[in-house]
């Protein structure tokens, strides 16, 4: 009887060490989520003082396009944290989107808080996904954005902190501002670090070596060619426009549009004769049959498709008169490049473009390899400039 | 002369009054075409090329002096881009003149009955479904669906109307019901448009001459010049009508019958105007008060009037759209206001200090 006292007590004491070890457990990690969460303010793109606790953990997109920015920071998977996006993506780069459904298929699923555009926006479905923090786009006509006051007013009301970020106002300054922000956001530091001095290496290279450098080529960027029925829309200073002069050029139609894009005249066109023509492709190979206009470029598009769809535009009638187009300066860059971290990438290559001996050594295939192989979540699949074939004079 | 005067003076004095007014209207009228070929002259010799008038003047006897890129400058960009503006803003004028008097209201406009609307929508549709009806040329696929919009929905107003009698307020309610009716389809598609596609529509309806080609005004001008018989003939009669409803039919005019031909003919008219030039508000609405306030309601003078008006609107807008920002073209349909208005309100305040 009495072994058997002294036999009771100790299973009682294992389970008591048990129960108090896992309560331990569980309040060490408790109190470690509470420790590696941390509050802070910073200061977005918009200028506006944010206070949110970091990393988070479950964000909503204000643009669908920012999956392909995130993929900078979380390589594993671009869309783990991502509860609610607008559905932009999908309907302004179909094939892109397509690349990133069939790398993450769980993208499809992710539930959508509005379409393209900022009164598609739903707020209700926004709370109800129930995120940690909302991004939004500065200047972005596709989704809710800096200026939409309302509402980034609900949303704060509702305890969701907003983000405003920017690759498309002020693409090469506030690309590295908005990964750096993004980078404390989501806990990624390091990389968005590595990410940055790559971005950095890659565009002071391009602005040392411009320094001094006399003369500065005239460019006409049409923008959206074969999208409309007449000729041509260019781009002003904003936006695409601004490549143009860290790539060592002078923007043809810079000083003269007021807003992001702008009909031109066709005379003037044939009058000033720019040096060089830059078309910005918003076809694919994906919709080439739809849209036997457009250039085809981006994710999932061939060199042939490109190429084909290319000559094809320069076909057409004023386009075809341009001295530049007759001496083989025509060059077609994928449009979306105004609204990604990539945008390096598109300087580089228009800088070989348009000081070509300068730049004899530059190699921006590798560079748009590095960054595929390095900071994206998805391979490098499609070509994402072309130039037009050297032939002889017409 | 003063004892002439007396004598004559019942019967006399009237008929010299109207021989007045029919030659002060011709001379208005003359001055308005005058200025009209004007303002295309100055549009054709105006543009960011610097090309001096004379050269453009010289070139007409001898084509060598100008080189072959300002050769193309001045006839496959200048002269389409200054003709289109003159006969699309003619067809727009005309067509809302006529419109103002069928339907008794100056508030009437190619826009009002939803005609505007009916060819963006079938423009919207042709954007958005990629349509290419069989047999025609893919860059004409728009302006033919934008074209039949117009006229399905004259048509749809028309049979409508015809089951309850054509009487006037019939058929502004109706119209009205398919503007609104319209608008929302028009939004409908807007909304599951992909992004080229939206962009296109709204660069549509925002309205643009750069789209001028030879063959474009060639078209246009031959409708305009079908439905301008039509309109000759149905001048007295809209003449009369301007008395009154009750007053042209003691006339035996039948006003119903005349009001769905004139309907028809102002749905072709305006539909080729925008078809090719998306959607060119206001001139459709300001020309024919421009021509009412210089010429009266006597139809002989008031329809070339609002034609002429509707036109000069137009070139004018067009020579503003491309120097406002020399290489720039500002859509001309955001322009149009610009140049009718000052127009339009000296001509009222001048008509007003007159009656006062």
């Amino acid at each position: 009887m009495g072994g058997l006292k002294t036999g009771r007590p100790f299973p009682a004491f294992k389970i008591m060490i048990k129960i108090f070890l896992s309560l331990l457990t569980a309040l060490c990690l408790f109190s470690a989520t509470l420790h590696a969460k941390e509050t802070i303010t910073l200061k977005d793109l918009a200028g506006r003082d944010v206070t949110i606790s970091v990393p988070v953990d479950h964000l909503i997109l204000g643009e669908g396009r920012f999956l392909a920015t995130l993929g900078i920071l979380d390589r594993d998977n671009p869309a783990k944290r991502v509860v609610g996006m607008m559905g932009e993506f999908e309907k302004l780069d179909p094939a892109g989107f397509a690349e990133y459904v069939r790398h993450y298929p769980q993208i499809a699923d992710i539930p959508k808080i509005g379409g393209n555009g900022e009164a598609t926006f739903s707020a209700e479905k926004a709370f109800s996904v129930k995120p940690d923090v909302a991004l939004f786009g500065m200047g972005s006509g596709h989704g809710p954005n800096d200026k939409s006051a309302t509402v980034i007013k609900q949303l704060e009301a509702a305890g969701i902190p907003v983000v405003v970020l920017d690759f498309r106002m002020e693409p090469l300054e506030n690309t590295p501002k908005s990964i750096e922000i993004l980078g404390t956001l989501l806990g990624k530091e390091q990389q968005a670090a590595q990410f940055l001095s790559f971005y950095r290496t890659h565009l002071n290279n391009i602005q040392q070596r411009l320094e001094g450098v006399e003369k500065r080529p005239s460019v006409f960027i049409e923008a959206h060619a074969g999208m409309l029925p007449q000729c041509c829309r260019a781009f002003g200073r904003k936006m695409m426009g601004r490549f143009i002069e860290w790539a060592g050029g002078t923007n043809a139609f810079g000083n003269m549009i007021p807003g992001a894009v702008a009909q031109v005249n066709m005379e003037q066109l044939l009058t000033t004769q720019p040096d060089v023509y830059i078309a910005t492709a918003v076809g694919s190979q994906m919709n080439m049959e739809n849209a036997p206009g457009l250039i085809a470029l981006g994710a999932g598009t061939g060199e042939e498709a490109a190429q084909k769809t290319f000559e094809q535009a320069l076909k057409r009638d004023v386009i075809s008169r341009l001295s530049a187009v007759q001496n083989g300066n025509a060059h077609s860059i994928w449009h979306h490049f105004y609204n990604t971290p990539m945008n390096v990438v598109a300087v580089e290559a228009m800088a070989k473009w348009l000081h070509p001996i300068l730049f004899e050594d530059l190699d921006p295939n590798e560079t748009l390899k590095t960054y595929f192989d390095h900071f994206q979540a998805v391979p490098l699949n499609g070509v994402y400039w072309i130039s037009q074939k050297p032939k002889g004079q017409i | 002369m003063s004892y002439l005067n007396a004598l004559y003076a019942p019967s006399g004095s009237l008929a010299r009054e109207y021989h007045r007014l029919t030659l002060q209207r011709l001379y208005w009228l003359i001055v308005l075409a005058t200025v009209l070929i004007a303002t295309v002259l100055f549009n054709v010799a105006s543009g960011p090329a610097n090309l001096s008038a004379a050269k453009i003047l010289t070139s007409l006897v001898d084509p060598l002096v100008l080189s072959k890129n300002e050769s193309l400058i001045i006839w496959q960009i200048r002269l389409p881009y200054a003709l289109m503006s003159v006969i699309v803003g003619a067809c727009l004028g005309l067509a809302g003149a006529e419109l103002q008097t069928v339907l008794n209201n100056p508030l009437a406009s190619p826009s009002t009955l939803g005609i505007m609307y009916a060819a963006t929508l079938g423009a919207s549709l042709a954007i958005v479904f990629n349509l290419v009806p069989f047999g025609i040329p893919e860059n004409y696929a728009v302006p033919v669906f934008a074209f039949v919009g117009a006229i399905s929905a004259v048509l749809a107003i028309q049979y409508v109307s015809k089951q309850f009698g054509a009487g006037l307020d019939t058929v502004i309610l109706f119209g009205i019901a398919m503007v609104f009716a319209l608008q929302a389809l028009i939004s409908l598609i807007q909304f599951v448009a992909d992004s080229n596609s939206l962009q296109q529509i709204v660069f549509w309806t925002m309205g643009s001459l750069a789209r001028a080609t030879w063959e474009k005004v060639a078209i246009v001008t031959a409708i305009f010049g079908l439905c301008l018989p039509f309109s000759i003939r149905h001048m007295w009669k809209m003449t009369a009508l301007r008395g009154g409803e009750d007053y042209a039919k003691s006339f035996g005019i039948s006003v119903e019958r005349m009001r769905l031909g004139v309907l028809f003919r102002i749905s072709i008219l305006s539909a080729a105007a925008v078809a090719f030039c998306g959607v060119i508000g206001f001139v459709g609405l300001v020309g024919p008060h421009i021509a009412r306030l210089a010429f009266g309601e006597d139809h002989r003078f008031y329809l070339p009037g609002a034609a002429l008006a509707g036109g000069f609107i137009l070139a004018g807008a067009s020579v503003l759209s491309k120097s406002i920002i020399p290489g720039i073209l500002i859509p001309d349909g955001i322009v149009t206001a610009l140049i009718g208005i000052p127009l339009f309100l000296g001509l009222l305040i001048k008509q007003k200090r007159k009656g006062a």
